[in-house]
């Protein structure tokens, strides 16, 4: 039996570091590493499955060919007929247009390692064609907090125990992000630290809080306000940090005293002892962490609910202090996107490329011109499933003349592609993780051999790039005799060792590093943004008769979004119909008991799904899991700011209790 | 006071269920939900064909799979080197579950955190047998030392069967009298 050192490379807290036990070419066991700080030698219920995902009878093995797109009509063609398939297109769009511009592609977050990135750097091979920017989980944050916190200092989350009240805004640890409840119990055991937990769903972490606050959808932004305005009048704020590290204090004050508390209330529908309770938890504390969660940015304008507790955090002057500050997104060094693109493009390039934001991906693709977006190449993402608008997405697919997808399975995605290739799970292949959460860094190593014929993003990268040359001589500037060790060993170890400690791979298979922090410095300056209050009541308008209860689809314990669905281990219910859980209101309104058929529908569209009671739901929220096969998504759809994420969350919806003998037509899914 | 652990005699095992039912009962376990879970398996090709019993819950390992990986220490080993469960610190990750090779965590739907066999601790301290042992019709279980349980019914008991996984991951604290046709790698499970 041999032992390897793995990383999970999900886009998820965690970036947990493993050990894998293979015995016979077969992986047999995967434990955590204990000596990893933030995790501590426990890994998650997908962690401990994937024994069962490297050898999953739903992966894909060949590369495949689908006759007529959607048709199912499948041709199993090997690596080098789909390389050719590719080249020749890529060829002839650059004959046809006289640049790569009408190339595009799309990749998502189902890998973050760092070698994953060779798909833009695949592109930036090629010169000019349509790249990628933005950020699909965190843009609203990241975009609101840069003006107001500059470069943000994001605390080490493994420090949180040191805060004296810790507050959970959106978010649900416990299925999410599991180690972080070992860090709020440590503070919880050994100083009684409160837990505060704020979410309109009663969600497993908020049964486990110290106080939960029930709040409104959609109204975060009221409530930091409110709570601030609160600090505020009492004068309870913290005036040296204030003066010393502020800017916009004065201006941001007054606007607060036009906001009134009435309207905080009837906002975000909690009583005037439950505000009250909740501003006494502020005034009592003073080194407050606050995790904001992406579920409370899943909604347009959440950028202000954003900024606004990061305001409410300044007003405690919890930045400075030993674990307080706002725990939200660590950003890496430097992106290594931009860092492997720029290593790869070419030095003449025939002009500059253009740029597509992943958020807004569809609608700005479908209005590309001279010339049209004609080419995708999807890798780590399941658009088709998971994506915000699906029926743009359906209408780029339609005028794309070639669509190649990169997965481990059949998503919703290949199944609307024309070329599938198989791709590797990360035990197939060496990869660096660089978590987004924590400050720690894994080497993953290849622990088992190719599955069948599939392969990873940079070998893909490599070949496909050498193949275009041997057709048509330097027309990839990829370096495509690179191979993974050459790229950590040359590239990545050298940007990062200083800030980690580390000087060679040698070191890296040895152990996970810790990003050696520097405390936040002297001269950093909060912006206090008093805009903010200014457009608080420019509300987008929802028919509300029509549509009076909103859908949350957040993520689910044993899934990853579409990922691990196919995993018997860990979803061994074979479902007919996804479950739509409805609070009791809705239920006794409508007369829907556990078990009936329910449609529910948006503006855009409807899916049947199984009731499921949940007495713990506010009366007006619909709560629906993430699903491939039961794809929920087509009922969201609209647009939305640029420099947002996706709005998943404001999605509203209506229910109708579909008779047992009515034909289910509507089940698009 | 040496390892802890169950005692099961295959040999004599008819597998009524009795053990499985009392535990459900002492343990008020909803529809789906087993501490303690009887098998029943075959062996062999017709006219040769051979049948045997496995009574099974937690082996209270020497060396849990489920202690470590819990990201809350929800999961302990006790006093008296049990494998007991914290329900008040229990956040329902379900990691144990996927972790145990025993399949022995059992998710609570209703309470939204898991729960396992405990040994019958309460039972115990008071001076009693857990409760399956006790209920058992031809006294197969047995619950106590180790080495006491070893001297008492020889030396031929094993820790592992054909159906069990290695007993090697997490050395279980279990001692099997068991049947020979047991020992034989083709078997198929019986829904009873």
């Amino acid at each position: 039996m041999t032992q390897f050192r793995n990383a999970c490379p999900r886009h998820c807290y965690g970036s947990c570091a493993m050990f894998s036990n293979v015995k016979g070419e077969r992986l047999i066991r995967v434990i955590g590493d204990s000596k990893h700080g933030y995790t501590q030698g426990s890994l998650c219920a997908k962690g401990y499955s994937l024994i069962q995902y490297t050898l999953d009878d739903y992966r894909l093995r060949y590369p495949l060919k689908q006759l007529r797109r959607g048709s199912g009509e499948w041709r199993r063609i090997s690596w080098d007929q789909a390389y050719d398939i590719i080249s020749l297109k890529i060829i002839e769009l650059n004959k046809t247009f006289g640049s790569n511009k009408a190339i595009g592609y799309y990749k998502g977050t189902g890998n973050i390692g760092l070698l994953h990135h060779a798909v833009e750097g695949m592109f930036a091979g090629l010169g000019s064609c349509t790249n990628l920017t933005g950020n699909i989980c965190a843009d609203t944050g990241i975009h609101v907090l840069e003006k107001t916190m500059g470069s943000f200092p994001h605390p080490d989350p493994e420090d949180m125990h040191k805060a004296n009240l810790i507050v959970i805004w959106g978010g649900n640890p416990t299925s999410t992000n599991i180690n972080l409840m070992r860090i709020i119990y440590k503070a919880r055991k050994d100083k009684s630290v409160p837990l505060v937990v704020i979410d309109p769903v009663f969600t497993n972490t908020a049964k486990r809080a110290d106080y939960y606050f029930q709040i409104e959808p959609h109204s975060d932004e009221w409530l930091a306000l409110g709570i601030a305005k609160r600090l505020v009048e009492v004068k309870h704020i913290d005036e040296g940090f204030i003066k010393e590290h502020t800017c916009g204090y004065a201006e941001f004050a007054r606007e607060l005293d036009r906001l009134l508390i009435d309207e905080v209330l009837s906002h975000t529908g909690l009583s005037t002892e439950a505000f009250d309770c909740l501003c006494k938890l502020f005034l009592e504390h003073n080194a407050i962490a606050c995790l904001t969660g992406f579920g409370m940015q899943r909604y347009r304008g959440a950028g202000k609910a954003v900024n606004a507790i990061s305001a409410l955090i300044a007003l405690t002057g919890s930045y400075y202090t030993a674990g307080g500050g706002l725990y939200f997104y660590n950003k890496a060094y430097t992106d290594p996107a931009e860092f492997m693109i720029e290593y790869c493009k070419p030095h003449s390039t025939d002009g500059e490329g253009r740029f597509v934001n992943i958020n807004t991906f569809p609608q700005e693709a479908l209005g590309l011109q001279d010339p049209p977006l004609k080419m995708l190449w999807v890798s780590c993402a399941n658009p088709l499933s998971q994506g915000f608008d699906l029926a743009a997405w359906y209408d780029l697919f339609s005028q794309l003349e070639l669509v190649v997808c990169v997965d481990l399975y059949l998503t919703k995605t290949a199944r609307q592609a024309d070329i599938v290739l198989p791709a590797a799970s990360f035990f197939e292949e060496e990869d660096l993780i660089v978590s987004f959460w924590h400050n720690w860094l894994t080497l993953n190593e290849k622990t088992l051999p190719s599955f069948y014929e599939s392969k990873s993003d940079l070998q893909i990268a490599r070949e496909l790039s050498s193949y275009i040359n041997r057709i048509k001589p330097g027309f990839s500037a990829f370096p495509s005799e690179m191979n993974a060790l050459d790229w950590i060993c040359k590239f990545f170890i050298p940007q990062m060792e200083d800030e980690y400690g580390f000087n060679s791979i040698d070191d890296l298979r040895k152990q996970s590093f810790k990003k050696i922090k520097e405390p936040l410095p002297d001269t950093w300056r909060y912006c206090f943004d008093s805009s903010l209050l200014s457009d608080l009541h420019s509300e987008i308008s929802l028919s509300v008769c029509d549509y009076p209860y909103y859908l949350l689809t957040p993520q689910s314990l044993l899934k990853f979004h579409s990922q691990y669905e196919t995993l018997t281990w860990l979803n061994p219910m074979q479902k007919k119909m996804p479950t739509a859980e409805i609070s009791s209101h809705i239920a006794s309104n409508q007369e829907i008991r556990n078990g009936d058929t329910i449609e529910v529908c948006s503006a855009r569209g409807s899916m049947l799904s199984e009731a499921c009671v949940n007495a713990k739901l506010p009366n007006n929220v619909v709560y629906v899991e993430q699903s491939d096969r039961f794809c929920v998504n087509n009922l969201f759809g609209g647009s939305f700011p640029s420099a947002e994420s996706c709005p998943f969350f404001d999605c509203k919806v209506r229910i109708r209790k579909v008779s047992p003998y009515e034909q289910p037509e509507g089940f698009s899914c | 006071m040496g390892t802890l652990g169950f005692y099961f005699d295959q040999t004599i095992c008819t597998g009524c269920r009795a053990c499985q039912v009392a535990c459900k009962d002492k343990n008020n376990l909803e529809i789906g939900v087993l501490f303690r879970n009887v098998r029943t398996f075959e062996v062999g090709v017709f006219p040769q064909t051979k049948a045997y019993h496995y009574s099974g819950t937690c082996n209270h390992c020497a060396n849990p799979a489920c202690v470590p990986v819990c990201p809350v220490g929800a999961m302990f080993v006790a006093e008296d080197g049990t494998v007991q469960h914290d329900d008040e610190l229990c956040i329902g990750c379900l990691s144990c579950i996927q972790a145990c090779p025993y399949s022995v965590p059992q998710y609570i739907e209703s309470l939204g955190i898991v729960q396992k066999c405990d040994s019958c601790k309460q039972l115990r301290d008071n001076g009693w047998n857990p409760a399956c042992v006790d209920a058992c019709p031809m006294r197969a279980l047995e619950f106590g030392d180790l080495d006491e349980l070893r001297a008492k019914h020889g030396d031929d008991v094993v820790s592992e069967l054909p159906i069990l996984p290695s007993a090697g991951m997490t050395e279980p604290s279990l001692l099997i009298s068991c049947k020979a046709c047991a020992e034989l790698p083709d078997f198929r499970e019986k829904q009873v």
